[in-house]
C-alpha cells in the first residue's frame, strides 16, 4: 500500500488527462501515439472490467474490443467530444461490459451462478488476490454494493478517474458524484463490517455467499 | 498513503480515507493481474483494425469475371461461327475453288481465336462448371480448326 505500482507510472500527469495531441496523432496513424494511448489506458479499462467479470481472459477480450472500437472511430474522426477522451473510453468500457454482462446472464447455466462476481457465489483466485484475505474480503464486500455505487467506486478507483471526468461520464455534477462516492465507502464499510461478523465469510470459499443477497 | 487520482480528493473520515486507500490496493492488484502481453496484444489488435482494408470493388470483380469470361467465349465462339459458316459465294458458285490459301487464312484466324479464347478463359477463375461450359466451346472451335486445315476434310 506504501507504494504504487509500475503500472501507475503510465497514467497522465495531473492536468494531462485529456491526451488531445496524442489524439491527434493517433487519428493520423501514429503507432507511437496509439503505442502511448495504451499504455495510459489499458491496464485501467482492464482493470475496471476484470473487477466486474472476475475473467482475465474475457477481460482481456472486451479491453480489447474497446480499443478496437475507439481507434476506428478515432481514425474515422468519429470522435467528436474534444477534450473528454477518457470520459468517452470509460463509457465505451462501461457500454461494453453491460452488453456482455446482459449476454452472458441471458446464456447464464443455471448451476454456475458466480459466472460474474457482481452475479453471486464464490470468486476464484487470481493473481488480484496476493496481497491476502483482506483484499478478498474487500472484493466480496464490493461486490454486495448495488450497481450503482459499485460503479462509482470501480470508476473512481479501478479506472482511477478524476471526478470531472466521472461527472462527464455519468451526466452528473461533481458535487453530486462526491456524495455518492462518500455513500458507496460508506456502505462498504457496513458490507465490511458486517461480513466480518460473520465467521464463515473471510476468505472462504465454502462459506456464507454474499452475492445472493446482491440486487 | 497513496493517491493516484488527478484530483486529490479525499473522504475527511480518516475511516473512510483508510477505506479508499484499500480499494486503491485493490485496484492496483486488479490491474497487475493484467497479463505482460496485455499491451502488445492490444497494439496488434489496434495495428489490425487500422490496417488499410481490401478494395470492396475486389468482391465484386470476383463474382463478375467468370460470367464476363462466358460471355466473351460465346462471343467468340459466335464470332468463329460466322466466320466459318457455308460462304454463298463458294456454294452456290461451285466453280469457284477454295484455294489453299484460303484455307490457310481461316485456320491461322481460328487459331488466334482459339489463344485469345484460352486467354480469355485462363484469366478468370472459373468454377468447375464454368469451366467445363468454357472448354466444351474450346473444343468445337479446335475441331472446326482441325476440320479447315485438313483439305480433304472440306
Amino acid at each position: 500500500m506504501g507504494s504504487a505500482p509500475a503500472t501507475d507510472q503510465q497514467r497522465p500527469a495531473k492536468g494531462a488527462s485529456e491526451p488531445d495531441g496524442l489524439l491527434e496523432a493517433a487519428a493520423g496513424g501514429d503507432q507511437c501515439a496509439w503505442n502511448q494511448l495504451i499504455a495510459i489506458y489499458a491496464r485501467r479499462v482492464f482493470g475496471l472490467i476484470h473487477s466486474r467479470c472476475r475473467d482475465p481472459e474475457l477481460a482481456e477480450e472486451i479491453t480489447q474490443s474497446v480499443f478496437v472500437t475507439v481507434a476506428t472511430a478515432v481514425a474515422d474522426r468519429g470522435y467528436t467530444e474534444q477534450g473528454r477522451f477518457e470520459s468517452w473510453l470509460f463509457r465505451v468500457a462501461m457500454n461494453r461490459l453491460r452488453d456482455e454482462m446482459r449476454r452472458r446472464r441471458r446464456h447464464a447455466v443455471p448451476t454456475d451462478p458466480m459466472a460474474f462476481g457482481q452475479v453471486g457465489g464464490p470468486e476464484r483466485p487470481d493473481a488480484s488476490d496476493a496481497p491476502g484475505a483482506d483484499l478478498a474480503s474487500l472484493r466480496r464486500a464490493l461486490a454486495q454494493l448495488p450497481d450503482a455505487d459499485r460503479e462509482v467506486i470501480e470508476l473512481r478507483h479501478h479506472g482511477q478517474m478524476s471526478f470531472k471526468d466521472m461527472a462527464h461520464l455519468l451526466g452528473e455534477p461533481v458535487g453530486t458524484l462526491l456524495a455518492r462516492h462518500h455513500r458507496a465507502l460508506r456502505k462498504l464499510r457496513a458490507a465490511l463490517e458486517s461480513s466480518t461478523v460473520d465467521p464463515g465469510s473471510p476468505g472462504s470459499q465454502g462459506g456464507s455467499r454474499p452475492a445472493e443477497r446482491t440486487a | 498513503m497513496m493517491r493516484t487520482h488527478d484530483d486529490d480528493f479525499r473522504p475527511l473520515e480518516p475511516e473512510l480515507g483508510a477505506l479508499a486507500d484499500r480499494l486503491d490496493a485493490l485496484a492496483a492488484g486488479e490491474r497487475a493481474s493484467a497479463p505482460p502481453e496485455l499491451e502488445s496484444r492490444l497494439q496488434a489488435a489496434v495495428d489490425e483494425a487500422l490496417a488499410p482494408r481490401p478494395i470492396p470493388i475486389h468482391g465484386a470483380l470476383r463474382r463478375w469475371l467468370p460470367a464476363a469470361g462466358v460471355a466473351a467465349a460465346v462471343a467468340l465462339a459466335g464470332g468463329a461461327a460466322l466466320l466459318w459458316s457455308p460462304r454463298p459465294a463458294v456454294r452456290q458458285q461451285p466453280d469457284v475453288r477454295v484455294t489453299a490459301a484460303d484455307l490457310r487464312d481461316d485456320a491461322e484466324l481460328l487459331t488466334e481465336l482459339n489463344v485469345m479464347l484460352d486467354e480469355s478463359l485462363g484469366a478468370v477463375s472459373l468454377d468447375a462448371s464454368l469451366r467445363e461450359e468454357g472448354e466444351s466451346v474450346w473444343s468445337t472451335i479446335e475441331l472446326l480448326g482441325d476440320a479447315l486445315a485438313g483439305e480433304e476434310a472440306i
